[in-house]
């Protein structure tokens, strides 16, 4: 296990999208030491700014100290393990493809924005932008998994095409917004306006959306058994999907019952968002 | 040779190489999970006349089926890739997707290139209105039907099974033949990754290749029919009035062979007069599995 740890207290944000541990596998400590780190309009050695030791061969990367104003880590990973201990900047997970990326603490905007595969776990609040898409892009995250331990900001998954995005807590607003396809999961409820937009997929929320949109058809009851297997598929990956046994009369039993509104009319109108019937 | 008294011919199985699957079938009552079953396996005893040949495998309580309901898992054997993935469709398609409540998972794990595709191909039946949920590596369909939607795996895996392991019962007594049989199909029905196709587990058809009539592929097996016993070309020997088969399938040769261990040793017990198996001289099957290799107790 490779273990960075962070010495530095300037106030510009640091773009350290080179670390990320499939990229390090081949290398040394002494290779390590001079990974380029972007800083303003120039780039400094990761020695210059950070203690790096271990093994960097097994995959797995371990990142301690303040990581809040550093961006893009673990930003188009392939494969192996990387924790943040602590807090991330933004654009963490940005574009993975494979592989695990653990924050302990938040995590900035733009957290796995249009990533492809791979899981990524944010054990504290997300912030906007979760699974989002740049702008010019034509769709949002692509595939793989997202679990946030409690809040996520406004427009989670926007023009999301496919993949799982859970959020424990709530949601911010425009959840979805203009969503091609995937699941997204807030067990607390989210903001208003989900789903604008959004031609196919599907939002569960742990109560009905304050503000639905009118483009978005009345609602009728619905046992989805399909949200078993994707309860499992969350416990499989270590979450606490507890909180959706408490929704609801059971949650995600088989038999749970829930409410469903499809929409969003004005589009292709085959997305749906659901909701425990209490 | 002999087991517990009774004689065990000096022969083998032959046994043949197809392509199998699983399928975990499972509904909101234990009730539909058996209507299904019984459906879905229904002719489905012999690939000389059938698409496939399929059985119950186990039945399963609802904490280990995918989606947390009663449910049952079923083995399915045909020829080939292609054929196996015809058969799968057709078959869920016609008589799992249409029972009331019912879901279908795939139950093996497999490479990308050992797998068929039944729920992406049932889909269409959803008419544009069909949704995919992928989760991790697997993919789910969901079909709206009028009870709510039908679930379906896209992909199911895909293995290299053994099909055709087999002992042959023969006794004097009708009753008491059909009593060994019985048993010791359900003694091979124990063993895990392995089916008995035929009705009961008990085949009263044994069949050879080919016929007098030139359109038949297969015909009566003459010399083990009592009532032709008083021919040329009979194998029946005095005393002997009747004669069973057992038929089994598994997903390798190990499950094969432990169902023709359990259900040799099972019949052993009753007063038949001797047990032997089927083969056509060792130049089809790939597997020979020989009878004297199954007389210890594993």
């Amino acid at each position: 296990m490779l273990t960075i740890r962070l010495e530095y207290g300037d106030s510009v944000p640091l773009e350290a999208g080179a670390i990320r541990p499939d990229m390090f596998l081949d290398k040394t400590l002494a290779d390590l030491q001079k990974i380029p780190i972007w800083r303003g309009n120039s780039t400094i050695p990761l020695g210059e700014i950070a203690r790096v030791f271990g093994d960097p061969s097994t995959g797995r990367v371990i990142l301690e100290g303040d990581w809040s104003r550093v961006r893009r880590l673990g930003e188009g990973m392939t494969s192996g393990f990387l924790r943040v201990r602590g807090p991330a900047g933004l654009h963490s997970g940005a574009r993975m493809k494979g592989g695990m990326l653990q924050i302990d603490g938040e995590a900035g905007d733009w957290a796995g924005a249009e990533m492809t595969g791979g899981v990524l776990i944010i054990q504290g609040n997300a912030g906007n932008c979760l699974g989002g898409r740049y702008i010019g892009s034509r769709a949002g995250m692509r595939g793989g998994t997202i679990l946030v331990g409690k809040n996520a900001g406004n427009e989670v998954g926007a023009l999301m095409r496919r993949g799982v995005i859970s959020v424990l807590g709530k949601g911010g607003d425009h959840a979805g917004a203009g969503m091609i396809a995937g699941t997204i999961a807030f067990c607390g409820g989210c903001g208003i306006r989900p789903g604008a937009g959004m031609r196919r997929g599907s939002i569960l929320t742990g109560r009905r959306p304050d503000s639905l949109l009118p483009t978005f058809s009345k609602e009728i009851p619905t046992q989805p058994g399909w949200i078993f297997l994707f309860a499992n598929h969350l416990r499989g990956l270590g979450q606490d999907n507890s909180g959706w046994q408490l929704l609801s009369k059971g949650g995600n039993h088989p038999k749970s019952k829930w409410l469903k509104s499809s929409g969003d009319l004005l589009g292709l109108g085959k997305g749906e968002i659901l909701w425990p019937e209490v | 040779m002999k087991l517990n008294g009774i004689e065990v011919e000096d022969t083998f199985a032959e046994a043949f190489a197809m392509r199998a699957t699983r399928l975990i079938i499972t509904a909101s009552r234990p009730v539909l999970v058996d209507a299904a079953v019984s459906a879905m396996t229904g002719y489905g005893t012999s690939v000389i006349g059938c698409d496939a040949e399929a059985s119950r495998e186990s039945t399963l309580d609802q904490s280990s089926t995918p989606d947390g309901r009663p449910g049952a898992s079923i083995l399915l054997f045909s020829f080939d890739k292609k054929s196996l993935e015809k058969a799968a469709i057709n078959r869920v398609g016609q008589t799992v997707l249409t029972c009331a409540t019912t879901a279908c998972f795939n139950g093996l794990n497999a490479s990308d290139n050992a797998q068929i595709r039944v729920g992406g191909n049932l889909r269409y039946f959803g008419d544009g209105h069909q949704i995919s949920k992928k989760f991790g590596e697997k993919r789910f369909w969901r079909i709206p039907v009028m009870d709510g939607e039908f679930i379906c795996e896209d992909h199911f895996g895909m293995v290299s099974g053994v099909a055709g392991g087999n002992l042959i019962l023969v006794g004097g007594d009708p009753d008491m033949v059909l009593d060994a049989a019985l048993s010791a199909a359900s003694a091979a029905a124990s063993v895990e990754n392995l089916i008995l196709p035929f009705p009961g587990g008990v085949v009263r058809s044994g069949s050879r290749v080919g016929s007098t009539y030139q359109k038949l592929r297969a015909s009566t097996n003459s010399s083990w029919c009592p009532t032709l016993s008083n021919l040329p070309g009979t194998a029946m020997k005095p005393g002997e009035n009747c004669v069973y088969e057992l038929v089994m399938d598994g997903l390798s040769r190990g499950p094969v062979e432990e169902g023709m261990r359990r259900a040799l040793h099972t019949a052993s017990h009753f007063p038949l007069t001797r047990i032997t198996a089927g083969n056509y001289g060792g130049k089809l099957g790939a597997h020979h599995i020989h009878l004297k290799t199954l007389l210890d107790i594993a």
